[in-house]
């Protein structure tokens, strides 16, 4: 092959040079339907006539078998061949494939350029006419070859009656058989070329009256017996690229053949004539769908569906399901549109609902979405806030009038960091320039890959509930106040009593000094004892003063360290009378390594004071030796401060209310003390409880944190 | 008069230390006591003087001293200070005998009067326990049957009244009445009804 192609070039590379019309190397294809070597031998003459008579060109035989058609295909498409001799089936498909044209038309040695098939039964068989076909077993040569078995097939359709499926079919590849088989009777019926009988008859013996030709046609001029219409022979085909100019020698070359000359004999034909009509081969083709036709049936669609009902009604099943999942998909794609739309109107509509106002923010920090609340709270609606940077709107003050940095922003921190966060108090201000204390969280928006888009803020105004806040606290205040000044009321006798003190003896000390002087007895050191005395005495005073007015006072006290012992001291210089008048015994048991407490120091007192008051109530009246006992030390994280008393105890009964508001044993008592006492020491983070009693002794316990979780 | 001693019982040692210089500054003698308990300990009921105290006070209170003392034949007055204006106190001290019931803080001349009053009452009282004593001791020289007479004297009955009472003359009943009057060293019946009045015998 390929030095054939080199020899090919060489030659063209020399005419090329020397020539201006080009000699070139002539390809003919030839259809070997008996093999190879057999189409070589028998087509050989008739290229050699070419080559005797046309000396410009050098023609070339190559022979191609049936099973390898698709070769030539390839060959006539990449233009490596430039005339095909072949049957017409093959024309038609190289014709309606690659634009070939017949130029010429063979004549077989019966000299007819036409030919059809002969359908037959056995003459003895009940098989008359083409219906009787119907369910009986009937044979051809093979599935594409024409005369033996294309030809008869259409004919026999075009009689309604339909062999592939209401027969039982079978191909027997060589004619002869198929005659063999008909006639002993294993086969009922034959489709074989138009001839084939006759060539039997005359070679072998054959006696054409044990079969009988159905649908037997008379044809002017044609030999044989015939079933069907005829078909034009095979033909001499010009490839679309081979010039007219070689197409015309060739054509006019093998006209000029003399008919029945051993060039034409050698392969069995008659002579070559001017192309006839292949339109019949085309319908055929179409009627059966073969070759280049096998989609043909547009124009007979309810023929095909007919044809081909399982396959069709297979196919209409999945075309419908394919339509209806079309239009379910549809429907579905517009319900959920629809549901979206709703679900769109539904969050807006719960946006809206939503007391809380909510805002998003994108990462620039410009507004995103904002419900109907946060215009009901703020007055800011939409067109003030989408697309407008938040902070300068609603944050960039702080409620002391101090700006506030956008960088400090907390919901920009949120889409910074990431972190969710929960802001207790903040201000947001109003559109008409008023601002209100709100809480809020901030939580960042994240798409569906995780990347943080912004943040999302729900708040809420909570000015009331500050304003409540403070009216709660002021409450509170004034309770303990009042609470405060009823216990100052109820040893404001002992506290006249521990001034009394002092007074007298300031006064017995300036009345003894004046009476020295005014009786000449001028007693330096006498008068030094009654100085200092005075002073001392004043002082004294002055200290019952100071602690009467801070309990008595009404605000409270600033958060400061604190010395618990010296505050017990304080409360006990305002009980010290009460203490003396009740014959009580005061036992002070104070650790003298306690650490100072953060706390408010008048707070403090008011505990202590109560529960030291409390303790020697429950003495009055008892017959008990009197003690008082106040105890402190410092435990791991607290200091405690047990506060004891030989009174009668508490019932147990009595224990769990006895810090609810209004509950009191006393007869004159408000029963706020040990209630108010309790919040006090809760507000500082200790506790306040009845401890077990120990050596008849009630103790009320309470302690305070060293380190104050305010620091 | 300036043997007399004033004792100041107050467990405020201020309060004590207050008086004490107060009342020497005047010239009394001062005793001082922190409770009434070690007051009594060491009482002496023949030191004249008063007793200035604090009513409320541990173990012992003023009232429960005062009630002590009167187990005593012969007491100081007690002077009774409080820091408290209490009314049903102030009674009963006043009850059981005090002198005076003096409100802290006191106007100290006052203090000082009702001390110097109270050391003349104690000076009197002094005497008239004395004259009791004389009087007591001329009448246990008296005979039973004197006694008797003496009796009937202060009653106010005649001669020939007691003569018919105590079964005896009229003449007897004056013998025995010189004989009284001579050994209470009295020179009329108004002398006898003046010491059986000192005696507790007749009802002022």
């Amino acid at each position: 092959m390929f030095v054939c192609r080199f020899k090919f070039l060489l030659a063209a590379l020399f005419f090329g040079l020397s020539l201006s019309a080009v000699a070139k190397n002539i390809s003919i294809a030839v259809l070997a339907f008996s093999g190879e070597e057999y189409a070589r031998t028998s087509w050989q003459p008739t290229v050699d006539y070419l080559n005797a008579h046309i000396l410009k060109h050098r023609f070339r035989l190559i022979p191609i078998e049936p099973s390898n058609i698709e070769y030539l295909d390839q060959l006539v498409q990449q233009q490596k061949v430039d005339f095909i001799i072949t049957q017409p089936v093959t024309f038609v498909e190289l014709q309606v494939k690659y634009g070939a044209t017949s130029i010429l038309t063979l004549v077989d040695a019966s000299k007819s350029s036409e030919f059809g098939s002969v359908i037959f039964s056995r003459s003895d068989s009940d098989i008359v006419n083409f219906p009787h076909i119907r369910g009986k077993s009937i044979a051809g040569a093979n599935p594409k070859g024409l005369g033996g078995w294309l030809i008869g097939y259409n004919e026999l359709k075009q009689h309604n009656v339909d062999v592939i499926n209401q027969s039982k079919v079978s191909f027997l590849g060589v004619q002869e058989n198929i005659v063999r088989r008909v006639l002993d009777g294993s086969v009922d019926v034959g489709i074989v070329r138009t001839g084939v009988l006759e060539r039997l008859a005359n070679s072998k013996n054959l006696d054409l009256a044990k079969l009988r030709v159905l649908n037997q046609k008379k044809v002017k001029d044609f030999p044989y017996l015939l079933s069907t219409s005829l078909y034009p022979e095979w033909a001499f085909v010009k490839a679309s690229h081979t010039s007219k100019l070689i197409a015309k020698q060739v054509a006019s070359t093998l006209l000029l053949m003399t008919p029945g000359s051993k060039e034409a004999t050698a392969r069995g034909y008659w002579e070559w004539v001017t192309p006839i009509n292949y339109q019949p081969i085309h319908d055929l083709m179409k009627s059966l769908r073969v070759g280049v036709y096998q989609d043909f049936g547009k124009v007979s669609f309810v023929q095909y569906i007919k044809d081909n009902l399982v396959l069709s009604s297979m196919f209409f099943i999945v075309l419908i399901v394919l339509v209806m999942t079309g239009l379910w998909v549809l429907r579905l794609n517009n319900r959920l549109k629809i549901i979206n739309y709703f679900i769109e109107q539904q969050n807006n509509m719960i946006l809206d609902s939503v007391s809380e106002g909510i805002y998003g923010v994108d990462l620039a920090g410009k507004c995103t979405f904002i419900n109907q609340a946060l215009t009901d709270i703020l007055g800011w609606d939409k067109q003030d806030m989408l697309g407008k940077l938040q902070h300068e709107i609603l944050h960039h003050t702080h409620a002391d009038g101090t700006p506030h940095p956008s960088n400090e922003c907390p919901v920009y921190e949120t889409f910074m960091d990431g972190e969710a966060r929960f802001i207790d108090k903040d201000t947001f201000w109003k559109k008409n320039g008023q601002s209100i204390s709100v809480e809020y969280s901030a939580t960042p928006i994240k798409d569906k890959l995780g990347n943080i888009v912004g943040s999302v803020v729900v708040f809420k105004d909570i000015t009331q509930q500050i304003e409540h806040q403070k009216l709660q606290k002021k409450y509170e205040q004034d309770l303990e106040h009042v609470s405060r000044l009823n216990t100052m009321g109820e040893i404001v006798t002992g506290i006249a009593h521990e001034l009394n003190q002092p007074l007298t003896v300031i006064s017995t000390m300036a009345f003894t000094g004046a009476g020295l002087i005014k009786s000449k007895q001028y007693d330096a050191d006498k008068f030094l004892d009654i100085f200092s005395m005075l002073s001392k005495q004043a002082e004294h005073a002055a200290n019952v003063i100071k602690h009467m007015r801070k309990m008595s006072n009404k605000d409270q006290s600033d958060y400061a360290l604190i010395d618990i012992n010296a505050r017990i001291k304080g409360v006990i210089t305002l009980l010290q009378a009460l203490i003396k008048d009740n014959n009580i015994q005061l036992r002070l048991d104070l650790s003298q390594t306690l650490p100072l407490v953060f706390a408010q120091a008048v707070q403090i007192d008011q505990v202590v004071l109560n529960l030291c008051k409390n303790a020697i109530d429950a003495m009055d009246g008892s017959d008990k030796h009197k003690v008082l006992g106040i105890k402190t030390r410092c435990l791991d994280k607290t200091i405690e401060v047990a506060i004891m008393d030989t009174g009668n105890g508490i019932d147990a009964d009595i224990v769990e209310h006895l810090f609810d508001p209004f509950s009191t044993l006393k007869k004159n008592g408000m029963g706020m003390g040990l209630s108010i006492s309790r919040s006090i020491i809760e507000r500082h983070y200790g506790n306040l409880y009845v401890a077990k009693s120990t050596h008849n002794m009630t103790t009320f316990k309470f302690t305070l944190p060293i380190k104050a979780p305010h620091e | 008069m300036n043997k007399a001693t004033v004792f100041i019982i107050d467990d405020d040692q201020q309060v004590r230390a207050a008086l004490s210089l107060l009342m020497e500054s005047v010239g009394w003698k001062v005793k001082l006591f922190a409770t009434a308990v070690s007051f009594l300990e060491q009482f002496d009921s023949d030191i004249p003087g008063c007793i200035i105290t604090d009513i409320r006070m541990p173990m012992m209170s003023g009232l429960d001293l005062q009630i002590k003392l009167k187990e005593y034949r012969i007491s100081p007055p007690v002077l009774m200070i409080t820091g408290h204006g209490d009314i049903t106190m102030a009674v009963r001290a006043i009850k059981e005998g005090a002198l005076d019931f003096i409100e802290k803080p006191f106007n100290n001349q006052y203090l000082l009067d009702r001390v110097h009053q109270a050391i003349e009452v104690d000076s009197d009282n002094r005497k008239a326990v004395l004259r009791v004593l004389k009087v007591n001791e001329k009448y246990n020289q008296l005979t039973d049957k004197e006694k008797q007479v003496f009796g009937w004297i202060i009653k106010g009955a005649l001669s020939k009244q007691i003569a018919e009472e105590v079964f005896v003359t009229q003449s007897a009943v004056e013998a025995r009445r010189s004989k009284i009057m001579e050994k209470m060293n009295a020179d009329n019946i108004s002398d006898l009804m003046k010491m059986a009045m000192v005696m507790g015998m007749v009802n002022t």
